[in-house]
C-alpha cells in the first residue's frame, strides 16, 4: 500500500510509471525529426500523447549542402502544447540545474 | 479517452496545428473525435506562399495521425485538473489504483 | 461525339438511361418502346440502336443460373413436383399465359403479329401488371423450354392480349393508356384475376403494362415449394405466396423452383380432376358464373387474403362492380405489399434471441448512464465544463463539480488574492488597533495588560507540549494509539529513515499523496449517492460505512504526507514531509490536503513547517547571496508557489488560532530554528508576521491572560533580541525598486508589540530605508510610488508616526 521501500522498486511496474512520476514536473522529450522539447508535463496517456506547458522546442537542422555539415538549432517557445505520441522517442525527467 | 475529453473542452478555441509535414494551420477547433481527428474552421495557413493550394480552403478535417503538435491557448487549460485527470486515467489503467 | 458514345446533340430526354429500361424512377415511360423505333432513322449512334433490349430483362437478383445449378430439365418424376404443382394449378396456368403473352408481344415487334387481333384492344390491355421483380425478374427468353411456349402461343391465340399492339398509332396508344390511367376499370376480364394475383407492388397499378411484355419467369408459381413447406394460411389456389412469406422463405422457394415443363397442365387435370380453372385461361370466352364476393381474411402477418375471383366470375360482373372489385383488389394488394415489406424480417429471431439482445442493450444503457463510469471516461471534460458553466446559477452543479469548484475557487486568482490579503489585513488591523491606543507606547502596553480580563482563559495550551519538543514523535504515538493493525506495520516500516532518499522515491511519495487525495475526493463525492436522512434520524448503515471509509481515506492521505514521521535531529536526512514539500506539485497539493485534515492534523502540518522553516527549500533558497540582485527564476517560482498555495491555508488556520497556539509556535520556532537567516527571506518573514500580528490582535481583543501576555512578552523579547542588528538584512537587495511590502508588514507587526525602547531601536535601524523609500516613492511612477509610501506608512503608523511628519 504505502510501503516506502516498495515505492522505490516494485511499484514501478510499467515504464509509463516513470513518466507518471514526472507529472507536473519538467521533462525532456525527444521526438522524431531531430526535435526536442523541454516543458512541464501536464498530461500523458498510454500512447505517449502529452500536454506540456511552458515548452521550449529545439529543432536541429543539418546544413548538408555545405562541406562542414554544420548543425543549426532553431528554438521555439510555446505556452501550452499537445504532442502526439507517435512522434515521441523518449521522455525523461529534467532535473533542474 | 483523456485527450479526447481534453480536446472537447477546447472546442471553439483557436488552436494551431502543426502537422508532421511542417504545415501549420491555425483555426477554430470545431470538433474532435476519439482518434483525435480534428475539424478546424476559418483556417489560416502559416507561410501561405509555400502552400498556395490552401489559400482558398476555409475549413479542414485533419486526420489525427498526421498531427505533430497542437498549440493550445494556455488560459483554456486547467493544468491541475488535467493532471488529476491523468492520474485518474493512469490509476484506472493500472488496475483501479487511483479510484 | 461524346466519350461514351452518346449523341450529345440528341434530345436530352433520349440520352442517358434508356427510358424504357426499368430502374430509375417508379414509373416507366410507356412510350419508350415506340420511341425507340421512331428514332431508328436518326443520325449518329443511338443508344437504342445498339440496345438489344436485354437490359430490360436483366435483373441481378435473377435466378438465371438456376438451370446451371439444378439442371434445365429436372423433370424427374421421383419428385412430387407435379402433385405439388397441381394444387396451384391455376396459378401456374396463369403464369404460363402471362409468359406466353409477353413472349409473343416481344416477338410481335419484329415478326408477324399474332392473328388474335380480333380481340378488342381495350380488352387486351392489361389493367394491372405483375411486378417482375417478384419472381426474381425474368431471365432472357431462350432459357426454358421454348418449344413449349410456342406451343402455348400457337394454341392459345386468344390469350395474347398484346398482339395487336403494333398496329396502333402512337397517338392511339397514348390515348389508350391515358384513358386507362384515368379509369382503371376496364381490364381484360380474363386477365384481371391473375394479374392481381401476381402483382404485388401496386403503387403504380396501371404503370407496368409494358413490363408485362417482358418475358415472365420461366418458373411456375413459387406456390409449389410453399405448399411443400405447408404454409398454414396459404391460399393455394391463387394468392401469391410471396405476399405471405418472409423473404428468407421466398428465397428458399426460389431455390426450389423448377422449370416449367409441358406436362403439368395435363397433370393438373389428372391430379385434381379440375378442368375448370385451366380452362379459364385458355378460353377467350369463359363460362358465365355468378359473381362471387371474394372471401377475405387475414393471414398470420395481418395481410388480407382472399380467394381470387375466377376470371369468368369477374367477367360476368357489371362494369361498375368490376371496377369496384378491381379497385378493392388493388388496395388490398397494396396493403399486403406494405405489410409484407414491414414483415420482411419477421421470425428471423426467436423470442429468446430478442431477450438476449435486449439484455445486452440494457446492460450497455445502464453502464452508459452510470455517472461514475462517465466521469471515469470523461473526467476532464465533465469537470471542466461544469466549472466553466458555473456562471449559470440556475443549473445545479453536480456534487463532483462542486468539489472541484471549491478547490478551484481556492486556486482562482480572486480567492487567492483574498488569502494573501488576509495577512495585510491582519497587520493593518493590528496597526490600526495600536494607533487607537494612547500615544505613549509604554502606557499602551501597561494599559492593555491592565484591561485584560482574567475570566477568559482557554485550556492551558494543550498543543504546546506536543509540538514543543518532539512533535513528530508524539504524532507517532498518536498514530499507534489509533491501533489499526496495518498502520502499526506502516509506522514501523517507515521508521526506517533512509527510505525516502532519492528524487524518484520522493516523487513516488507525492504521487501517492495525490492518489490518496483523489480517492478521498471521489469518496466525498459519493456522499451524494447516499440516501438523504430525515432530520433527527440516526445515520443509517450506509452513512456509517461511508463515514468510516472517509475517515480511513483521510487517515491514509494524512499518512501519505509523511508528516507524522518522527523528527530525528541527529539524522542528516531531511524529514520526508519537508523533502516532498520542496516539490512544487506537493506545494500545490497542500491546500487540497488541508481541507481533509482535522484541526489537530492541521496544527501538526503547521508545526512541522515551522520547525523546519530554516531548511525549507523556499527559505534556504530564499536568501539572497551577497552579489545577488535577484533570486534565480526557479527559486522565485517555488517561493511564489509556496506563497500562493501553502501559505493561504496556514494563514486561514492562524486566523482562528488561539493565543497559546500562536505563542507556542513562535516559541518553538525560536527554540528550534535559526531565526536570523529565516528573517532574510520572504517566506520566513511571512511566518513571523503571521504570528506577531495574530498575537497582537488576540492581545487587543482581550482574550489573553496576564500570565500568557507575560510569557508572550518573553518570547517577543527573545525574537527582538535575536533579530536586533539584522533588521536591514530583512530587506531584499535593491529594495528601492523591488517589492518589499512583506518586510514593512513584518516591521509593522514587530513595532506594534514593541516597547518604546525597542521602537526607537527599530526606527533607528531602518531610518535610512524609510527615507530611501519615501524618496523613491516620489520618483517612481504614481501607482508604485503610492504603494511604497503606504508600505512605509504602515510601519510608521504602528508606532504612532506618519510619513508625512518626515516632510
Amino acid at each position: 500500500m504505502t510501503d516506502p521501500d516498495n515505492t522505490t522498486t516494485s511499484q514501478i511496474s510499467e515504464p509509463l510509471d516513470l513518466v507518471h512520476l514526472s507529472l507536473d514536473e519538467r521533462v525532456f522529450v525527444k521526438l522524431r525529426g531531430d526535435r526536442e522539447l523541454r516543458g512541464r508535463l501536464h498530461a500523458y496517456d498510454s500512447h505517449c500523447n502529452m500536454v506540456l506547458g511552458d515548452v521550449e522546442e529545439t529543432i536541429y537542422v543539418v546544413n548538408d549542402d555545405e562541406e562542414d555539415e554544420s548543425v543549426q538549432t532553431i528554438k521555439k517557445h510555446s505556452e501550452m502544447l499537445f504532442v502526439r505520441g507517435d512522434s515521441v522517442v523518449l521522455v525523461s525527467p529534467l532535473v533542474q540545474s | 479517452m483523456l485527450f479526447f475529453s481534453f480536446f472537447k473542452t477546447l472546442v471553439d478555441h483557436e488552436v494551431t496545428i502543426e502537422l508532421k509535414n511542417d504545415l501549420c494551420i491555425t483555426g477554430t477547433l470545431k470538433s474532435v473525435d476519439q482518434f483525435l481527428n480534428i475539424k478546424l474552421d476559418e483556417i489560416r495557413v502559416k507561410d501561405e506562399a509555400r502552400y498556395p493550394h490552401l489559400a482558398a480552403v476555409k475549413n479542414v478535417f485533419i486526420r489525427g495521425s498526421v498531427v505533430r503538435y497542437v498549440h493550445l491557448p494556455a488560459n483554456a487549460v486547467d493544468t491541475a485538473l488535467l493532471e488529476d485527470a491523468t492520474r485518474r486515467e493512469a490509476g484506472n489503467a493500472a488496475g483501479g489504483k487511483g479510484r | 461525339m461524346s466519350f461514351f458514345g452518346f449523341d450529345p446533340s440528341a434530345n436530352p430526354s433520349q440520352r442517358g438511361h434508356p427510358s424504357k429500361a426499368p430502374g430509375f424512377g417508379e414509373t416507366p415511360d410507356h412510350f419508350a418502346g415506340l420511341q425507340a423505333r421512331h428514332d431508328e432513322d436518326d443520325d449518329g449512334i443511338d443508344f437504342e440502336d445498339t440496345y438489344d433490349g436485354l437490359g430490360d430483362t436483366l435483373d441481378e437478383t435473377d435466378d438465371v443460373f438456376n438451370d446451371d445449378t439444378f439442371g434445365a430439365t429436372t423433370t424427374d418424376r421421383d419428385f412430387d413436383f407435379a402433385g405439388a404443382t397441381a394444387k396451384v394449378a391455376d396459378v401456374i396456368e396463369e403464369e404460363h399465359a402471362v409468359y406466353t403473352r409477353s413472349n409473343t408481344r416481344k416477338q410481335s415487334a419484329k415478326q408477324t403479329p399474332a392473328p388474335a387481333s380480333a380481340v378488342p384492344e381495350t380488352s387486351q390491355l392489361p389493367a394491372l401488371v405483375p411486378d417482375m421483380s417478384l419472381w426474381g425478374a425474368p431471365p432472357p427468353a431462350p432459357v426454358p423450354a421454348p418449344q413449349h411456349q410456342h406451343h402455348d402461343f400457337m394454341t392459345q391465340p386468344a390469350a395474347m392480349p398484346s398482339t395487336g399492339k403494333r398496329f396502333m398509332s402512337l397517338e392511339e396508344v397514348e390515348a389508350q393508356i391515358l384513358a386507362m390511367n384515368q379509369k382503371p376499370s376496364a381490364p381484360p376480364p380474363q386477365q384481371a384475376p391473375r394479374q392481381f394475383q401476381h402483382h404485388v407492388p401496386t403503387s403504380q397499378p396501371m404503370g407496368n403494362q409494358f413490363h408485362q411484355q417482358l418475358p415472365p419467369p420461366h418458373t411456375p408459381s413459387p406456390g409449389v415449394p410453399m405448399n411443400q413447406f405447408g404454409h398454414p394460411t396459404m391460399d393455394l389456389r391463387g394468392f401469391p405466396p410471396q405476399q405471405q412469406l418472409p423473404p428468407h422463405l421466398q428465397h428458399m422457394m426460389q431455390q426450389n423452383q423448377m422449370p416449367q415443363h409441358p406436362q403439368h397442365p395435363q397433370q393438373l387435370h389428372q391430379d385434381r380432376g379440375v378442368a375448370q380453372q385451366p380452362a379459364v385461361q385458355q378460353r377467350v370466352n369463359p363460362r358465365e358464373q355468378e359473381p362471387v364476393v371474394p372471401p377475405q381474411g387475414r393471414n398470420q402477418y395481418g395481410m388480407t387474403t382472399h380467394i381470387p375471383m375466377p376470371a369468368q366470375q369477374l367477367q360476368s360482373m357489371s362494369e361498375a362492380d368490376r371496377a369496384r372489385f378491381l379497385e378493392e383488389e388493388s388496395k388490398r394488394l397494396k396493403r399486403n405489399h406494405k405489410i409484407a415489406q414491414l414483415a420482411r424480417y419477421n421470425g428471423l429471431m426467436t423470442p429468446q434471441d430478442k431477450n438476449f439482445i435486449q439484455r445486452i442493450q440494457l446492460q450497455q444503457l445502464v453502464s452508459i448512464n452510470s455517472a461514475e463510469d462517465n466521469v471515469n471516461e470523461d473526467f476532464y471534460y465533465i469537470v471542466h465544463s461544469a466549472i466553466r458553466a458555473r456562471s449559470n446559477p440556475q443549473q445545479p452543479l453536480s456534487q463532483l463539480a462542486q468539489t472541484y469548484l471549491f478547490r478551484h475557487g481556492g486556486r482562482g486568482n480572486r480567492r487567492q488574492d483574498n488569502h494573501l490579503q488576509r495577512m495585510e489585513q491582519q497587520v493593518a488591523r493590528a496597526v490600526a488597533a495600536a494607533k487607537a491606543r494612547p500615544k505613549a507606547s509604554q502606557l499602551v502596553l501597561e494599559g492593555s495588560l491592565g484591561k485584560i480580563s482574567f475570566s477568559n482563559v482557554k485550556t492551558p495550551r494543550p498543543m504546546l507540549n506536543i509540538k514543543k519538543s518532539e512533535g513528530g514523535a508524539d504524532q507517532t504515538k498518536k498514530v499507534e494509539h489509533m491501533s489499526v493493525g496495518s498502520q502499526r506495520a506502516l509506522i514501523s516500516q517507515e521508521a526506517q529513515k533512509p527510505s525516502l532518499a532519492d528524487r524518484k522515491s520522493l516523487l513516488r511519495a507525492i504521487e501517492n499523496v495525490y492518489d490518496a487525495l483523489l480517492e478521498l475526493e471521489i469518496h466525498e463525492r459519493d456522499r451524494s449517492k447516499l440516501p438523504t436522512l430525515p432530520p433527527g434520524q440516526p445515520p443509517q448503515e450506509a452513512h456509517a460505512q461511508w463515514s468510516m471509509k472517509r475517515d480511513q481515506l483521510a487517515y491514509k492521505l494524512y499518512s501519505e504526507t509523511k508528516i507524522h514521521l518522527p523528527i530525528d535531529f541527529s539524522s542528516h536526512y531531511t524529514h520526508p514531509f519537508v523533502a516532498i514539500l520542496s516539490f512544487s506539485k506537493m506545494k500545490r497539493a497542500i491546500p487540497r490536503v488541508f481541507r481533509h485534515l482535522d484541526p489537530e492534523q492541521r496544527l501538526t502540518v503547521l508545526t512541522m513547517i515551522v520547525v523546519h522553516l530554516d531548511i525549507l527549500d523556499v527559505v534556504k533558497h530564499g536568501i539572497y547571496r551577497p552579489d545577488e540582485m535577484q533570486l534565480p527564476s526557479a527559486h522565485r517560482e517555488e517561493i511564489d508557489t509556496f506563497a500562493n498555495h501553502v501559505l493561504p491555508p496556514l494563514l486561514g488556520y492562524m486566523y482562528e488560532a488561539s493565543f497559546p497556539v500562536v505563542h507556542g509556535l513562535l516559541k518553538l520556532m525560536l527554540d528550534r530554528v535559526d531565526v536570523q537567516p529565516v528573517s532574510m527571506t520572504k517566506i520566513g518573514l511571512s511566518f513571523l508576521t503571521m504570528f506577531l500580528s495574530r498575537a497582537e490582535l488576540l492581545k487587543q481583543s482581550g482574550q489573553v491572560s496576564e500570565h500568557e501576555a507575560m510569557e508572550w512578552q518573553n518570547v517577543y523579547d527573545r525574537l527582538f533580541a535575536t533579530l536586533n542588528g539584522h533588521w536591514n538584512d530583512c530587506f531584499p537587495p535593491n529594495g528601492k525598486f523591488v517589492d518589499d511590502q512583506y518586510v514593512w508588514q513584518f516591521l509593522a507587526s514587530m513595532a506594534v508589540g514593541a516597547n518604546m525602547q525597542q521602537q526607537q531601536t527599530l526606527v533607528a535601524a531602518v531610518k535610512d530605508r524609510v527615507l530611501e523609500n519615501v524618496q523613491a516613492s516620489k520618483i517612481l511612477p504614481p501607482e508604485i510610488g503610492v504603494q511604497k509610501r503606504e508600505n512605509v506608512n504602515l510601519f510608521m503608523r504602528a508606532m504612532g508616526l506618519d510619513v508625512d511628519l518626515l516632510g
